[in-house]
């Protein structure tokens, strides 16, 4: 049962409601031994998300006795999805998908950068984010039905899409969430004048059509994560950069679970090698020595 | 962990024979494809400031090309200029905060980045291995040729100063950033390279099993006995060769625990660039970032402000982050 604000409940209610009416439709597993290694086993899978969208995802499982842990890899803000890194696919069965307009699930709708963030804006009924959120939502919907995972201990990491998948789903045990948040701060006054990419695309919108502007805030409001936090249980490590302080204690305070702050340091290599080692402990896996080879 | 003596690595990465010769004659052929640039104002993406144009040109085998240039909306003298060249699979950046800092900025899609991927689009991951086998028709060569005219799209406009540009990027833009250097180095007048990809290629693939270098595993994993022809073809293609053609002031950033470019690939291309006017940065326990989280945007700044003398249209509210 989702908390929050009536329009907010309904508007989520119902596009879950589109994800679940696809369970049981067709998915095809196809390995990609060019993606496969001494480690892992590389698959292709073609599913569809609402509306009937044709969907990719990659999916990588160890090799040896499972089950494994389930991971799913949120997409970021970008045209193209990574195969899942080396330090991952020896203990997690990972799944990435490509979501609608991004490389791979681009057939019927190629999703621009810039352009993405406000494409549809400004009803919610139009707002594209809505059906990249759905896409997430139904493509854990598929690595749960995978054979080789333990369901019982779902995990998940990422940025915005993370967050806000793990906040619309109750079988979540392990929330990473790092990089850069569009859905948080998004009012401040710094994003009101940023020239950075992506932000700046809300900023674009607002001057182009400003008479539409209210009814985009209202909109965008529908995914603030500040509004998606009182949904995640999940055990959470929340670190992300360039989050104001006030966006950070609301989040914290509204997550119902254990809730770790640790954000990002001058030295990415041991912030990469905390996130990861925090990701392994909570899921109940080995921790990894880290992305590098021996020299 | 990388090692202490990282610095000491030493490439594997030799030149063919008839290196000079193979570029050269692509340059020809580059060179033969009419430029034909294009530009038309993006009002969506301007702002009282900076104007923004989608911008398109011909390349390498009559491809069309596309990229954003920006620059200050008022100025009344010649504009400094800036060439940013893109990451492995990140958008080519939608440059205004460049822009308001006094700069006329190109940013370049090379061939399979979007808006430029109609005729060529292997994909990511595909593009570090689609026709490594074929040294006339592996997929860099005319990437690497986009990445050239795009300086040359940006030599050629009118409102911008000949002898004050510049060049920058990160990974494969740090790649580029060398490249251009090299083939166009009567005309660059400053490049910064950031954590440089495709510099001593083969090696890297042996560093590290991160991805996009961990495409040459696969690939010779699927056909170990490729093995002797996708080094010949990586050796003509390897920014290592290039870099002894740089004339111009250059700085180059690295972090001691790159898993993408391994640090060892970029202390030795950087040994290698014939510029006498060359600066090394290298930041510890920095992963691929290589040094944005203390502060090396800033240097980036003050390098080409010292150089290039812009005349900035407001406080710079962005800044340079490489990304792959």
């Amino acid at each position: 049962m989702l908390i929050g604000e009536r329009l907010f409940v309904d508007y989520w209610q119902s596009t879950l409601d589109e994800v679940v009416a696809l369970q049981g439709s067709p998915v095809r597993r196809v390995e990609i031994p060019l993606r496969s290694n001494e480690l892992s086993t590389a698959w292709a899978f073609s599913f569809t998300g609402i509306g009937d969208y044709p969907l990719f995802a990659y999916y990588v499982v160890p090799k040896g006795s499972g089950p494994s842990t389930p991971l799913f890899q949120a997409p970021g803000y970008g045209s193209v999805v990574a195969v899942p890194a080396w330090e991952r696919r020896d203990r997690f069965a990972v799944l990435a998908v490509c979501h609608r307009g991004q490389r791979l699930s681009d057939d019927n709708y190629k999703a621009a950068y810039p352009g993405l963030l406000t494409d549809g804006l400004p009803k919610n009924d139009t707002y594209k984010w809505r059906e990249v959120v759905a896409d997430c939502i139904r493509a854990i919907d598929v690595l749960l039905d995978q054979p080789e995972i333990n369901s019982g201990n779902l995990a998940i990491s990422g940025s915005d899409l993370a967050f806000q998948s793990a906040a619309l789903r109750d079988d979540v045990k392990v929330l990473l969430t790092s990089g850069q948040m569009l859905f948080a701060d998004w009012e401040d006054s710094s994003a009101r004048t940023t020239d950075v990419y992506p932000q700046q695309e809300f900023n674009d919108f607002r001057r182009s059509n400003p008479r539409q502007w209210e009814e985009a805030q209202r909109t965008i409001g529908l995914f603030d994560l500040v509004k998606f936090a009182p949904n995640i249980t999940a055990n959470t490590l929340l670190a992300v950069g360039g989050l104001s302080d006030k966006s950070t204690a609301d989040i914290t305070d509204a997550i119902n679970a254990e809730v770790t702050v640790l954000p990002p340091t001058e030295y990415s290599a041991l912030d990469h090698i905390a996130q990861e080692n925090w990701l392994a402990e909570a899921a109940g896996e080995p921790k990894h020595p880290g992305p590098f080879l021996p020299r | 962990m990388v090692s202490s003596n990282s610095a000491d690595y030493q490439s594997s990465v030799v030149k063919p024979e008839d290196f000079q010769e193979f570029w050269r004659q692509t340059l020809r052929e580059t060179e033969l494809v009419e430029l034909n640039p294009r530009l038309s104002l993006d009002p969506v993406r301007s702002n009282d400031d900076i104007e923004v144009f989608t911008a398109h040109y011909d390349s390498f085998q009559s491809i069309e090309i596309a990229g954003w240039y920006a620059r200050p909306r008022n100025y009344s003298e010649l504009l400094p200029g800036l060439l940013f060249v893109p990451g492995y699979v990140s958008e080519p950046k939608l440059p205004t905060d460049l822009a308001r800092d006094g700069y006329a900025v190109f940013s370049a899609a090379p061939r399979n980045k979007l808006r430029s991927n109609m005729v060529f689009n292997p994909g990511y991951p595909g593009l570090l291995t689609h026709n490594i086998e074929s040294r006339a028709t592996y997929g860099y060569r005319g990437f690497y040729m986009d990445a050239v005219r795009a300086f040359d799209f940006l030599f050629q406009l009118p409102e911008v100063d000949e002898n004050r540009l510049g060049v920058l990027g990160g990974s494969q833009g740090g790649a580029l950033t060398l490249l251009v250097s090299s083939l166009r180095n009567n005309a660059v007048a400053a490049a910064s390279a950031g954590a440089p990809y495709l510099c001593s290629m083969m090696d890297s693939a042996s560093l590290t099993r991160t991805y996009p270098y961990e495409e040459i595993n696969d690939y010779l994993r699927l056909k170990p006995e490729s093995e002797a022809i996708v080094r010949d073809t990586l050796n003509l293609y390897d920014i290592h060769n290039f870099v002894d053609q740089i004339k111009c002031p250059i700085i180059v950033n690295i972090g001691l625990k790159d898993d993408v470019c391994p640090p060892e690939t970029g202390f030795a291309v950087f040994e290698g660039i014939g510029s006498e006017n060359k600066r090394l940065y290298t930041y510890r326990d920095c992963g691929h970032e290589s040094g944005a989280g203390q502060g090396h945007g800033k240097i980036i700044t003050d390098f080409f402000g010292g150089l290039l003398s812009p005349n900035s249209v407001g406080p710079s509210t962005g800044g340079f982050t490489p990304e792959i």
